[in-house]
């Protein structure tokens, strides 16, 4: 009978989450509320909306796997997120400034108003799209896991991993009818559960191994050490994994959009400051327990298993609580993709294709129902063949980083321009994934570089190079002075956008 | 320039400062190699310096929009 206390766990969070956001929903008045929440959203609420999309599910099982295989390297997961915090700090005025007064929606939209080109836009809507599609697949598959543990053994491996599909799929009803305002509400539940609950259980067994023989001094010393320049991934593997974390998270569309959802660049910068302790101490916390767990009997043996196996010394109730933290987390971070996809579909290839700014909700509904049922569909028919999927997804990280040119740089520095952002993007998506294909860890002979980080280097080329050999017309040299120099100007209401001679073009 | 003008850069520039010795402690390779069997001292260290440094940005931030309000 002790699945019914994990299974039963999982419904009570389900249901919390629905009565919430229930009690909690708006009309839509128009498909920019539906993408943006509103850009309504305080830093309480953006924080752990931030959070919650960051941190998917799987920080849990392969992230804290990896620091029980791999050792202190594990821990690049709070580096990267801190960086990318600091990094939060800058890009907050610029994109809520813009973001308001131009009434953007998604993160290829911000592409296409800093370019002036449609080919950007949609360019950039199409990598997105792509690198984040194998993460909400195997976001889904997942839970198989989860749901397998909770059953204690009553239920198959392979229906665990339709349960946790289903699940996941019918909690979307309330992405496609809440869109971001939903997320971000529940993400505010999810995220107190994932990571305020998370951090209280991880602390609990910490205490435990130390008090059983599972110690720093019972960790295998090779686990101790960063690769060096004697290491078979090679001395520059670390910084790699960190440059890549730190640039290429502002390029998922989910994480970018979070951004639109806050009410001010001052609740941006706070709940930047907020998220930073946060990740340090649930992370590192999370990292140290798979450290300490890898001295624990079966981690070796299957180390994405720690954080139930380390859980079950407390018995059902424990892990059950551990599976809801999982449960809590992926939910987040699932839904935030699918919503973010489904507008960004929606507002930069269905309405450019149509050349007109999407007004109706409805549009963006249909097209995150419609990505929800085709992840579903994908998810299901390889439920028993993950290994694939998960080298897409490593693919996906290396391929959407080189969105990262085109991007941050186009935010900062008002040189570049759409033919460098095109074609960085083109050769830095290519090679990125011709590398991966090849060389699945790192690229030989250069010292433990990943296939992201060359192609990107590649990519950042192509586009300053561009910057300069191909100089933009003086009347759009001009537009973008006028772009950046709104930054310094007091925002205008958004009804008055569409009075701005500087738009998006549709 | 007006005083509170260059004030106002100069914080910026503070904050840049801040961030590039943020990203230094992560993205300079030798650090890593250096330090060894001290990595997971490293790691946590650093990763405290960087959520502190965080919280000194944003006073200095604060206090350079209210001087420029």
């Amino acid at each position: 009978m002790n699945w019914l206390i994990g299974y039963g766990g999982v419904a009570v969070l389900f249901v919390l989450i629905v009565v919430v956001l229930e009690r909690t929903k708006v009309k839509h008045a128009n498909f920019s509320e539906y993408a943006t929440g509103g850009r309504s959203f305080g830093s309480f609420f953006s924080t752990m909306a931030f959070v919650n999309t960051w941190l998917p599910g799987t920080v849990f099982i392969s992230f804290a796997g990896y620091a029980a295989a791999g050792g202190v390297i594990g821990f690049y997961l709070v580096p990267y997120s801190l960086l990318a915090v600091v990094m939060m700090f800058f890009l907050a005025k610029p994109v809520h400034v813009w973001g308001k007064r131009f009434d953007l929606r998604t993160q290829a939209d911000l592409i296409g108003l800093r370019y002036n080109s449609k080919a950007t836009r949609v360019v950039a809507a199409i990598v997105g799209i792509l690198a984040s599609f194998p993460w909400i697949i195997l976001g889904m598959q997942s839970l198989t896991l989860v749901f397998a543990e909770l059953s204690f053994g009553a239920v198959s491996a392979s229906a665990a991993a339709f349960i946790g599909i289903a699940v996941l799929v019918l909690r979307q009803v309330w992405t496609v009818r809440f869109g971001a305002r939903g997320l971000v509400i529940s993400d505010m539940v999810q995220g107190l559960v994932a990571y305020g609950l998370g951090t209280l259980v991880i602390l609990g067994l910490l205490v435990w191994m130390v008090g059983h023989g599972h110690g720093l001094s019972a960790v295998d010393p090779a686990l101790m050490v960063l690769p060096g320049p004697d290491s078979a991934a090679g001395p520059l593997y670390f910084f790699s994994l960190v440059l890549t974390g730190t640039l290429g998270g502002w390029c998922w569309p989910d994480i970018f959009v979070r951004l639109f959802t806050t009410k001010s660049t001052s609740a941006i910068k706070k709940a930047a400051v907020t998220a930073a302790p946060i990740f340090l101490v649930f992370g590192s916390a999370l990292m140290l327990l798979g450290l300490l767990a890898s001295s624990m009997p079966g981690v070796a043996e299957a180390s994405d298993t720690v954080w139930f196996i380390a859980a079950s010394v407390g018995g059902p109730l424990l892990l059950t609580l551990a599976g809801v933290c999982v449960v809590a987390a992926t939910m987040g971070n699932v839904g935030a993709n699918l919503q973010a996809l489904g507008a960004q579909t929606a507002n930069d290839i269905v309405g450019v294709a149509k050349g007109e700014r999407v007004s109706d909700a409805r549009v963006g509904k249909i097209a995150v129902g419609v990505l929800t049922l085709i992840a579903a569909v994908i998810a299901v028919a390889t439920a028993g063949t993950t290994s694939g999927l998960v080298s897409l997804a490593m693919m996906s990280y290396q391929g959407v980083v080189q969105l990262a040119p085109a991007l941050l740089l186009g935010i900062f520095w008002r040189r570049g321009n759409a033919v460098g952002a095109v074609a960085g993007m083109v050769v830095g998506f290519v090679g990125a994934a011709v590398l991966q294909y090849l060389y699945p860890l790192s690229v030989p002979g250069l010292g433990g570089l990943t296939s992201g980080v060359v192609a990107l280097a590649a990519n950042a080329l192509v586009y300053i190079a561009c910057a300069y050999l191909v100089p933009a017309s003086r009347a759009e040299r001009e537009r973008v002075d006028t772009l950046f120099n709104t930054l310094n100007e007091p925002v205008p209401a958004a009804s008055d956008a569409a009075a701005s001679h500087l738009e998006v073009k549709a | 320039m007006t005083s509170s003008r260059r004030r106002g850069r100069g914080a910026l520039g503070v904050l840049i400062a801040i961030a590039l010795v943020d990203a230094a402690l992560f993205l300079f390779p030798p650090i890593q190699w250096w330090v060894g069997s001290q990595a997971l001292a490293y790691v946590i260290g650093a990763c405290v310096f960087v959520t502190a440094s965080l919280f000194v940005m944003y006073r200095i931030d604060a206090v350079r929009e209210e001087e420029s309000a």
